[in-house]
């Protein structure tokens, strides 16, 4: 019985992904973990690992290729199939469907239509004659690019995009002499793509709550003297683990719009916004209710470190239910962060200040910290909010309940 | 309720970005401070358009006998040829404002200044009046330069704006400024019979295009008797009974210059002052309104355009960026920024000046190896048969791909055959696909294929 693979959706951001370099070729022989595959996404450079045991029977992806997620790039036959030693070529990539963008209902904002996806092999691909030469020049097959001319035709910018820019073009456009012009990296695209959606679709709303962290810094302290697997415990953890805890009590927040409906999540899992080098990545930290802290404390420094080494796990920036973007390692008193569709809200944290406070009618120093909630008011109401800030400023400043 | 869109000026540039931005459904406001269609409608293209139109009529009148006709001195009444020249620059106007009511678009009639969240206008007679708009459009254009120690008086010591009005041909000129506004007015004045002098401080006429054409301009006019001083600068102009003295030093040593009219024409400036600039935090940079490639300010949520944001003062230019800007403001996606290389530049004296994408110069100095091919017009059947067959069309290959850098031409009706050459451009066609459009003959045309074919060694007429 032979096996597909496919393009998996590796981000929940991914749309398409580009076959870097196959691992395994034509014939070998494949075991569930062995890495099949470099696969390119929107926001990394990712391994596709196989699940599968058999023999590598044909790869319909060409390394460079651009597929939809879903698509099938190779196939596996079941251990003792015969397998085919031509390699088959490689079959048309389905088109791309037209992303499902809903419309604003501004009637201000006009799309052009999406770009057309590259042609496929057979097709007429639509390039200008100066592409055509500069393509063949360099040897790049015009099928894998997509246009950016009149009505998506391929010009010379695209074909020399494609080379990686290894030559300066003939006749740039100027560019203003005092302004120095970054690329945007694809992590940094992505980001900007999604933020702005974000903002034009989501109709935020914004809550704030301030927490006593006395005990909170007490207890960090102590478990971090106790040093071993608690080494390196921060404040992120324990916000991590009361965010688990109080989203487990108030599921609605738990919860993300998908059309007319909400989906309530069973699973707990908790999105870290974390800056790299080339923007923002949000790998997901699972059942943050039920973890331990100090397994917690574990988990986070092996996301981070592969968020930041730029080869995240297969799963590490899936199925997020609700994100955590802590800046309290700033001097940002508090902020209100854009949420990350289609999850309800994203809870922003500012750093832990001390203040005066007022406690029986006298005045002692206490330590403070601003959370703000963004959530999506079309399926958040104030009362919602106020009820999970309420349990979040319970479980911190009464922590023990984090520990045990 | 505030407007999504306000622009300052309705010139080529802001009233093409107010349509615009009506067909993509923004509530749209123009400012204006004089009159719809700008300098380009008003005291440029079109009405100096005009007056080159009676020139040209008289200057072929004049060689009308060896053309065949009959010999007539030709009798023109200048002052009509102005009267003429405002008609159609009333219309141009009319025309403008008329765009605005069709696609609803409010037309004020005053000074705007930049203000948070919109604009002031002010007019004469009026208390000001606050537009508050989402975008806020810079399109106030540009004034004529003049020369520090040079007083213009609108009489005798004009810039263009005067001559354009000037309702009597003066009997000598110096005209001070070889590019595209000095060389046009000087071709009409000597046409019609006066006596001029071009005074250019670069080594040719038309700075900033090929060289070639400048250098081929400069022959055309001394056949018509304008004498072109290159090289030179003017050191003093001074005012006597007559008209005005020049003074000008050049490799010859200094000259003066006795004449009814000077016309200073180099350049233009960008009109940034009293926009509230500073304040509203619009950088500038070397006097033009910095932007970015969708003609953003630094300012959040206010755009420029045109003159005002520079190098290629043209009108077309501003009708295109600011297409590109109400475009990113709406977010159209996939619109492309405007790419100097791809805009056409014309000239309107006889001969025609037309050129698109880059000089021979230039395509050398950014390191492209180009092949270089020339036709003269003298060897198209239609030119000789017309009888106007001076001039050429130089075409640079870029000697690798064959694609078409630039194209450069000078002679009669080069300025509507340039367009061809633009097309080619923006679909980056090469050489061999010039080479299989078949152009009819005869016709001025040809002569771009065959200038084409001479690149590639393989021209048929020549």
């Amino acid at each position: 019985m032979s096996i597909d693979v496919t393009m998996p959706k590796l981000s929940d951001t991914m749309e398409e992904g580009k076959v870097l370099r196959w691992l395994k070729h034509v014939g070998d022989r494949v075991a569930p973990g062995d890495v099949l595959a470099e696969v390119e996404t929107d926001k990394a450079d990712m391994e596709l690992e196989a699940y599968d045991e058999g023999v590598l029977a044909e790869v319909r992806t060409q390394e460079g290729e651009t597929v939809a997620v879903g698509t099938v790039i190779a196939v596996l036959a079941g251990p003792g199939e015969g397998v085919t030693a031509a390699p088959t070529p490689p079959a048309p990539a389905p088109p791309k469907p037209p992303a499902a963008r809903a419309e604003s209902p501004r009637p201000t904002l006009v799309r052009r239509a999406e770009p057309p996806p590259p042609a496929a092999p057979g097709e007429r691909v639509r390039a200008s004659p100066l592409a055509r030469r500069v393509a063949e020049e360099h040897g790049v097959d015009l099928a894998g690019i997509a246009g950016s001319g009149p009505g998506g035709r391929i010009v010379e910018r695209d074909v020399r995009a494609a080379v990686g820019g290894r030559e300066a073009p003939a006749s740039p456009a100027e560019a203003p002499a005092a302004v120095k012009r970054i690329e945007l990296g694809k992590i940094r695209r992505t980001t900007a793509r999604r933020m702005a959606e974000a903002k034009r679709e989501v109709p935020h709303f914004y809550v704030t709550a301030e927490v006593a962290m006395d005990e909170a810094a007490q207890l960090k302290a102590q478990l971090a003297r106790l040093g071993g697997e608690w080494e390196g415990l921060t404040f992120t953890h324990l916000l991590l683990k009361a965010t688990g805890l109080a989203l487990r009590r108030v599921p609605e927040m738990n919860a993300s719009l998908d059309g007319d409906a909400l989906l309530v999540h069973e699973a707990v899992n908790v999105g870290l916004a974390t800056a790299v080098d080339d923007g923002l990545l949000v790998p997901v930290v699972r059942s943050c209710d039920a973890t331990p802290l100090r397994e917690l404390v574990r988990d986070v420094r092996g996301l981070v470190e592969r968020a930041r080494a730029g080869r995240p796990a297969a799963d590490d920036l899936t199925g997020a239910t609700f994100t955590l973007s802590n800046l309290g390692m700033y001097p940002v008193a508090a902020f209100a962060a854009v949420v990350n569709p289609p999850q309800a809200a994203i809870l922003a944290v500012g750093t832990v200040r001390d203040v005066p406070v007022v406690r029986g009618g006298v005045v002692s120093p206490g330590r403070v910290m601003s959370v703000t909630l963004s959530c999506d008011h079309r399926i958040v109401d104030g009362a919602l909010a106020g009820r999970f800030l309420a349990e979040l400023k319970a479980l911190l400043e009464a922590p023990v309940a984090l520990v045990v | 309720m505030p407007l999504d869109l306000v622009v300052v000026g309705a010139g080529p540039g802001g009233y093409v970005a107010a349509v615009r931005a009506a067909q993509l459904g923004l509530a749209t406001a123009v400012v204006e401070a004089d009159r719809a269609g700008g300098v380009c409608g008003n005291w440029g293209c079109i009405p100096s358009k005009a007056i080159l139109a009676d020139a040209e009529l008289c200057a072929e009148t004049r060689r009308a006998a060896e053309l065949g006709i009959a010999r007539a001195a030709p009798a023109f009444d200048y002052a009509r040829v102005i009267a003429r020249s405002r008609e159609v620059a009333d219309r141009q106007a009319k025309g403008v404002e008329s765009l605005f009511r069709k696609h609803r678009i409010a037309y004020h009639h005053g000074r705007a200044r930049l203000a948070r969240g919109g604009v002031v206008v002010t007019a004469a007679g009026a208390p000001p009046q606050r537009l508050d708009a989402r975008h806020v459009l810079l399109a106030t254009g540009s004034v004529e330069r003049t020369l520090p120690g040079i007083a213009v008086d609108g009489t005798v010591v004009l810039t263009s704006r005067e001559a354009l009005a000037l309702p009597v041909l003066p009997a000598s000129a110096v005209v001070v400024g070889g590019g595209a506004v000095g060389v046009e007015l000087a071709y009409a004045w000597a046409s019609f019979g006066a006596r001029v002098t071009v005074v250019e401080m670069a080594p040719a006429l038309l700075p900033g295009m090929d060289a070639d054409l400048g250098r081929e301009l400069g022959r055309a006019f001394g056949r018509l008797g304008i004498e072109v001083l290159t090289g030179c600068r003017v050191e003093r102009c001074t005012r006597t009974d007559a008209g005005a003295e020049v003074v000008v030093a050049g490799p010859d040593g200094p000259r003066t210059l006795a004449a009814a009219a000077v016309l200073i024409a180099v350049g233009r400036a960008p009109r940034t002052a009293d926009l509230g600039l500073d304040e509203a935090g619009v950088r500038l940079e070397r006097g033009f309104v910095w932007t970015d490639a969708a003609m953003r300010t630094s300012a959040p949520g206010v755009w420029a355009i045109g003159d005002l944001v520079g190098p290629l003062l043209l009108a077309h230019t501003a009708s295109a960026q600011g297409i590109v800007a109400v475009e990113a403001m709406a977010g159209v996606e996939g619109a492309s920024p405007v790419d100097p290389t791809r805009v056409p530049v014309c000239v309107y004296c006889q001969p025609e000046v037309a050129a698109v994408g880059l000089t021979e110069a230039e395509a050398r100095a950014r390191g492209l190896e180009v092949t270089v091919g020339r036709f003269p017009f003298r060897a198209a059947g239609k030119a000789a048969a017309t009888g106007h067959a001076e001039g050429f069309v130089k075409v640079i290959l870029g000697s690798r791909h064959r694609e078409i850098a630039g194209v450069h031409m000078i002679g009669r009706g080069v300025t509507e055959l340039i367009a061809e050459a633009g097309l080619s451009r923006t679909l980056e066609a090469t050489a061999e696909d010039v080479v299989a459009t078949i152009h009819a003959h005869p016709t001025l045309a040809e002569a771009l294929r065959q200038a084409v074919l001479a690149a590639l060694g393989r021209a048929i007429d020549v």
